[in-house]
């Protein structure tokens, strides 16, 4: 702990030492003794230059592999999750509610001939909401309908990295866990503090958060008539008849 | 034998000025090193963030030029110091001159100097990302280009911390040359007060204060003047720290 907290300032201390006696003892290396200080000097300055009009030529701009978004639609995102887990705790019917940015996931029906549904909720993206609609008539079908809303990183939208949640019958034990393990890895060019202290509200931030949200997932069952639901763990909302 | 010709204090600035940057060109090999230092150690990236929920995680390592800006400041403090000692201090004395144009000699050298860290230091960073650009995986990503103005921006700002840095480091190495045991002391009331400010409430007040009054400054004209009145400042009290100096002390 005490270390992780001094390694700053160990490191400063370590780079001021470096660069004083890189800057002292400069004129002693051999190398750049016989080295021409001035053309070395002209040749790096051209380099950088070149590599500066180079950077305005090379194809900048959004990822490649995941769509960019604004900062107003990360907070329109985040909005929208809280609706959305708002909307499941009030036991308002989603389906017919039309929360804006909320999206369908997966949906599908499952035959289920029953008379006790157990529902086992097991690894998840994050926290879930089981939202159950009881049906008027026994159809001996369960019908489920994951929504969500998007998962932001920084400005990129990575809502379609999240696979849908796996959702199984085993008997009268309906299997809620989410699709894969998923591991990304992203570089992001972002500007130097000398331009953010100025394009930024607060200018330099010496703790930089990184802004993210998470998608919620709200799992919407519609459950034959007459169907006992069992959860142990209290996941389940009844829709309000 | 007294000389007849009377000399003008802007021609001996001048002179020393044009002396300076040619005898000290060790200066500006120094500052190359750094930089391609500051490249090597920027490829790691300059932060990281990683986050997980169950099931999902991300690390994102973000590529910026901020190292090699940061060490820069570092080398501009560091160079500020060295000018001071009494080997560079004797330099002046090439010319007819007296402590005023040996320090306006100074000055303007030490904003030259911070002129040429500021702009390398940004183009540095550019560069990087050019490279890096190049040497990328699939799946990375690459930011939005810096427009012409943002860059512009960043070396106006990038060569006002350079100098600002090189205004304390020079008013250091004066308080050093002065009084040569605050070469112990300075550092162990810097370095102990980061130490005990960060273990008794978290972090050093002062320094975190000083931080914010010019990095939390968002409009660009108040940060100008703000380091611009802390530079002369700084740069005023060394002069007159250095009346108490002997001639060619």
């Amino acid at each position: 702990m005490i270390v992780a907290a001094f390694f700053p300032l160990v490191l400063l201390l370590i780079l001021i030492v470096l660069i004083y006696s890189i800057s002292k003892n400069i004129g002693k290396i051999p190398i750049l003794q016989k080295l021409k200080i001035k053309w070395a000097l002209v040749i790096y300055g051209a380099i950088l230059l070149l590599a500066l009009l180079f950077s305005y030529l090379i194809p900048a701009g959004d990822s490649s592999v995941y769509p960019a978004v604004s900062e107003t639609e990360r907070n329109e995102a985040e909005k929208a999750g809280e609706l959305l887990v708002k909307a499941a705790y009030d036991r308002k019917n989603i389906r017919k509610e039309n929360i804006e940015d909320v999206e369908i996931n997966d949906q599908s029906t499952i035959p289920f001939e029953g008379e006790q549904l157990e529902i086992s909720v097991e690894e998840t993206y994050g926290p879930l909401t089981v939202l159950v609609e009881r049906k008027l008539e026994n159809d001996q079908k369960i019908e489920y309908i994951e929504y969500h809303t998007k998962t932001i990183i920084e400005n990129l939208d990575l809502t379609d990295e999240i696979d849908p949640l796996s959702v199984s019958i085993e008997g009268e034990l309906l299997r809620v866990m989410n699709g894969g393990f998923k591991d990304i890895r992203i570089g992001m060019f972002d500007k130097e503090f000398t331009i953010s202290q100025f394009t930024s509200d607060n200018g330099v931030e010496l703790f930089d958060d990184s802004h993210h949200v998470w998608g919620e997932h709200v799992l919407f069952l519609r459950i034959p008539k007459g169907v006992e639901v069992i959860d142990k763990y209290e996941y389940v909302h009844y829709v309000k008849e | 034998m007294m000389s007849l010709t009377e000399v003008k204090l802007p021609d001996i600035v001048r002179k020393q000025f044009f002396y300076k940057v040619k005898a000290y060109l060790s200066v500006f090999s120094s500052l190359l090193v750094v930089q391609v230092i500051s490249l090597l150690l920027s490829t790691n990236g300059s932060r990281m963030m990683g986050t997980s929920h169950n099931g999902f995680s991300i690390d994102i390592n973000y590529y910026t030029g901020d190292i090699s800006i940061v060490l820069t400041l570092i080398w501009s403090f560091i160079t500020a110091i060295i000018i001071t000692t009494k080997a560079y201090r004797n330099d002046d004395f090439v010319f007819v001159s007296n402590r005023v144009s040996s320090h306006l000699s100074n000055i303007v050298f030490l904003f030259f100097t911070s002129v040429i860290g500021g702009v390398t230091a940004v183009l540095a960073g550019q560069s990087f990302k050019v490279v890096m650009h190049l040497f990328l995986k699939d799946g990375y990503v690459m930011g939005t280009a810096i427009p012409f103005h943002e860059l512009i921006l960043s070396l106006i700002v990038s060569v006002m911390y350079v100098f600002l840095l090189a205004a304390l480091g020079y008013f250091v190495g004066m308080l050093v040359q002065l009084y040569r045991w605050f070469s112990v002391l300075l550092p162990t009331i810097v370095i102990g007060y980061m130490i005990i400010g960060a273990r008794v409430g978290g972090e050093p007040i002062l320094i975190v204060e000083i931080f914010k009054f010019y990095a939390q400054e968002t409009v660009l004209l108040l940060f100008l003047i703000k380091i611009i009145l802390t530079s002369c400042l700084l740069f005023f009290i060394s002069s007159i720290l250095t009346n108490k100096l002997e001639v060619r002390q």
